[in-house]
């Protein structure tokens, strides 16, 4: 046996050895833990019942029950904090007082205040997302300034966290100031002013004219759907912007509030030279179109792209009326406006 | 003689150090794997994915089934399908003439009508015949087409979606709930990303009701329990390895999602091949490469698909035929990108990796078992160095099983008694005595059909999913 051939001999039977051994002892671990994590739960769960269903003088003793379960040890904390996570939004927000209480006395609050400053990137963003799910206030400066550390999952994080806790002074720097160390997609950032606890309206109106086209077009999507009548000069102004994403975001903000007036504006956009411009107004006048539309959108269904015909017909067809118009295009000539209006009519019978 | 003597010797060393070779590379992506995944379970912990499960602004996804003669496992799909957890996605079925009950059945279960509806070419395809809706299953589209393979039946898919991400499903699996919800993060996470494939697991055994795995087991039949570990290998360890180099190649057939746009601009799936999986994603790579744009694709080991493992010799042989022909029709079709620098990674260490160890790796092992034991018999190879070189190639090839199981056993844990675990342990250890050299056999059957077989549909006897009733 050569001296090689034994060393690889012996490493292979090592890794063999401690991979058997590594699998049945993390199973074991596991299960004990499993085991161990599972009562322990069961306890919190009950204390914590009890602290927020009895009279004031058995609350402290309660406390005292949790704070002596808990102890130190960080395991504990945090699944302390996931038991109270679990209990909901509504729950969180009903005993906001009582709840901040204890965050100070059993020390989740000191425990977050310093896992905020760990050098772990998972740790950090893991530590904004309680601090947003528990809405523990006073720490929004700590986390604003983690913005600047440039990690997209920090940045979601903390953004989160502050639209849950309803900052509305942080993310207007955010949104104006660090929007450089932005670098989320706008469906998140739809999401985190969709989570925005205060008022979007007065988000939107101090932030919209201090942001980029980019982030602007992402305000607009992410207000849209509150339809708030007073924002309707904000999307007027930008319908006519040389942004094409701008462009859509205000047609799609503006068939949102309903408003009749705001047809002829958004039908104009039939004709406006980017493809997806002209699809998002036939999508709006699916909302808000009247018969006065028609006729442009029984033009439109002849576009020479296939989604801005497809959303015509379709406008065509849902628009109260539209039907009978749409016969005459079954009828017509044009072979790709014909097809379009006779696939939407049987979709939608 | 002495040339035949010369050679076994030498063949011999080769194999030996081959050994080496291929296990030092597959422990080393291991090791990455290991690392990935404990980053990546640290960064769900984190994650608020959940929250987009009902949001309005999740990207809205098309899923495409393909399917041939897949009447017995179709209509559980489809159900599995329509409970997933998304707010906005289309399921598309596209039955590439299949010659068995798979329309009727579809058609029926769901009351389809046809319907006429435009359809918007990007790519060309075979002749649909019809399209078959249902306003009660609003998210449902039947397409019926004529036969012109997997591919052909993808790129219809294509053609229908209205969305701009796509997962293409195989019709034999099942999805998890939150598995479509995992992928599309990643395409609102980085926005660069342009395909994400997830874990495929074995679902023999399992109780499936509704469309939904509602308990998992191991599977009764031996030949699918050593494809657990196999597939343990392959998903958690090879992929997730590849992944974390931005030079995944393979993204399964049976689950994958990609951006519908990417795809179209790269000419979309290549018909007439049985390796199309393969091949559109090193497509995409060669594409995004050549035109030097920013892009990432993906493996994630979470989002998880169940299909159904072959449990006979013939599917068995059937299957790694297929795939050994899928891949040596790949890497033949690209081969100017090995060892090209001009594709980095994926030129350099994967392509290469490919081509030695997948390719040439079993027809190198073939040989192994002939020319080794006639190394011993013509006296060249002392009994103590045969059984040695057995021992350590026995125990390496184990260790990577082992490592995929205990990298199972602490990150998703869904094998969780005591029981299943040493089953696991057990099948880990004695595949490599008679499972793993015969599907080394079928591998290097696969590489001398490849011009028989490289252009015909995969075909495998599907069951139907167990339900809760029958178990009871």
């Amino acid at each position: 046996m050569t001296k090689e051939a034994f060393y690889l001999l012996m490493i292979s039977a090592l890794l063999f050895s401690f991979f058997l051994i590594a699998i049945i002892g993390s199973w074991f671990f596991q299960y004990f833990s499993d085991v161990k994590t599972k009562k322990l739960e069961d306890q919190l769960d009950k204390l914590l019942y009890c602290y927020f269903h009895t009279e004031n003088e058995n609350t402290r003793s309660m406390v005292q029950k949790i704070v002596k379960i808990i102890g130190n040890r960080t395991g504990r904390k945090e699944i302390l904090i996931n038991r109270l996570i679990r209990c909901g939004d509504d729950f969180i927000e009903t005993h906001h007082a009582s709840l901040m209480n204890l965050y100070e006395i059993v020390g989740i609050k000191a425990y977050l205040q310093t896992a905020l400053a760990s050098n772990n990137v998972h740790m950090k963003s893991l530590t904004c997302r309680y601090i947003g799910e528990l809405q523990l206030e006073n720490m929004e400066a700590d986390m604003i300034a983690l913005i600047s550390n440039q990690n997209n999952d920090i940045t979601y994080n903390v953004m989160l966290a502050l639209a849950k806790l309803g900052d509305m002074k942080g993310l207007v720097h955010i949104f104006t100031n660090d929007a450089e160390h932005i670098y989320l997609s706008h469906r998140a950032i739809i999401e985190i002013i969709s989570a925005f606890k205060g008022s979007k309206e007065e988000l939107f109106k101090r932030t919209i004219d201090l942001c980029d086209d980019y982030m602007k077009g992402i305000l607009i999507k992410a207000i849209a759907e509150d339809k708030i009548e007073s924002l309707n000069p904000y999307y007027m102004t930008y319908l006519n912007s040389e942004d094409k994403n701008l462009r859509i975001a205000s047609i799609r903000a503006l068939s949102e509030l309903n408003n009749e007036d705001d047809e002829s504006y958004i039908r104009s956009k039939l004709d406006d030279k980017d493809w997806e411009v002209r699809a998002a107004a036939a999508k709006g006048l699916e909302k808000l179109g009247t018969s006065q539309s028609f006729a442009a959108l029984g033009k439109t269904t002849g576009d020479s792209v296939w989604w801005v015909r497809h959303n015509a017909a379709s406008a065509l067809i849902l628009i109260p009326g539209g039907k009978e118009f749409a016969s005459r295009i079954i009828n017509g000539e044009d072979k790709f406006a014909r097809e379009a209006v006779i696939s939407l009519i049987e979709k939608n019978t | 003689m002495y040339m035949l003597r010369m050679f076994i010797i030498y063949f011999s060393e080769f194999c030996m150090l081959y050994t080496i070779g291929i296990n030092l590379f597959y422990n080393g992506q291991m090791l990455i794997a290991s690392f990935d995944m404990f980053s990546y379970f640290k960064k769900m912990k984190a994650s608020d994915y959940r929250r987009y499960v009902e949001s309005k602004n999740m990207i809205p996804i098309s899923i495409i089934v393909p399917a041939y003669n897949e009447e017995k496992t179709i209509v559980d799909n489809i159900k599995s399908l329509l409970a997933l957890n998304y707010f906005e996605y289309e399921i598309i079925i596209v039955n590439d003439g299949s010659i068995d009950g798979t329309k009727e059945k579809i058609i029926q279960e769901f009351d389809l009508k046809m319907v006429n509806q435009p359809i918007m070419q990007s790519l060309s395809t075979n002749e649909v015949v019809g399209i078959y809706r249902n306003n009660q299953y609003e998210r449902l589209i039947f397409v019926d087409k004529v036969n012109g393979g997997k591919a052909d039946a993808l790129n219809a898919g294509i053609n229908i979606s209205v969305y701009p991400i796509f997962a293409c499903i195989d019709a034999d699996s099942i999805l998890e709930n939150d598995a479509l919800i995992k992928l599309a993060m990643l395409f609102v996470e980085h926005p660069e990303t342009i395909a994400v494939g997830g874990i495929v697991r074995i679902a023999n055994g399992s109780i499936i009701k509704d469309g939904k795995l509602i308990e998992m087991n191991i599977p009764k039949s031996n030949m699918a329990k050593f494809q657990i570990v196999e597939y343990f290998r392959a998903f958690l360890t090879g992929r997730t390895s590849f992944s974390k180099l931005n030079s995944v190649l393979i993204i399964s057939g049976a689950f994958g999602a990609f951006n519908k746009r990417a795809v179209i601009d790269c000419g979309g799936y290549k018909v007439n091949t049985i390796g199309e999986d393969m091949d559109i994603i090193v497509r995409l790579h060669k594409t995004m490469k050549d035109q030097k744009k920013k892009y990432k694709i993906q493996f994630l080991a979470d989002p998880i698909c169940w299909t159904q493992a072959p449990e006979s010799m013939k599917d068995l042989r059937g299957q790694r035929r297929r795939w050994q022909i899928g891949l040596f029709d790949t890497l033949i079709s690209y081969r100017r990108m090995l060892f090209n620098p001009k594709y980095g990674t994926i030129g350099m260490l994967t392509l290469p990796n490919y081509w030695i160890f997948e390719l040439i790796g079993p027809i190198v092992e073939a040989m192994g078992y002939i020319f080794i034991p006639l190394a011993y018999l013509f006296g060249l190879l002392a009994f103590k160095s045969f059984i040695l070189f057995f021992v350590i190639a026995f125990l390496l090839g184990t260790t990577l099983s082992l490592g995929s199981i205990l990298l199972e056993q602490t990150t998703f844990r869904k094998y969780r008694s005591f029981k299943e675990t040493m089953l696991l342990i057990v099948f880990g250890i004695i595949e490599n005595l008679g499972y793993r050299q015969l599907t080394v056999l079928f591998r290097v059957e696969g590489i001398f059909n490849f011009r028989k077989g490289r252009h015909s549909w995969g075909r495998m006897n599907r069951k139907q999913f167990i339900s809760k009733e029958e178990k009871l």
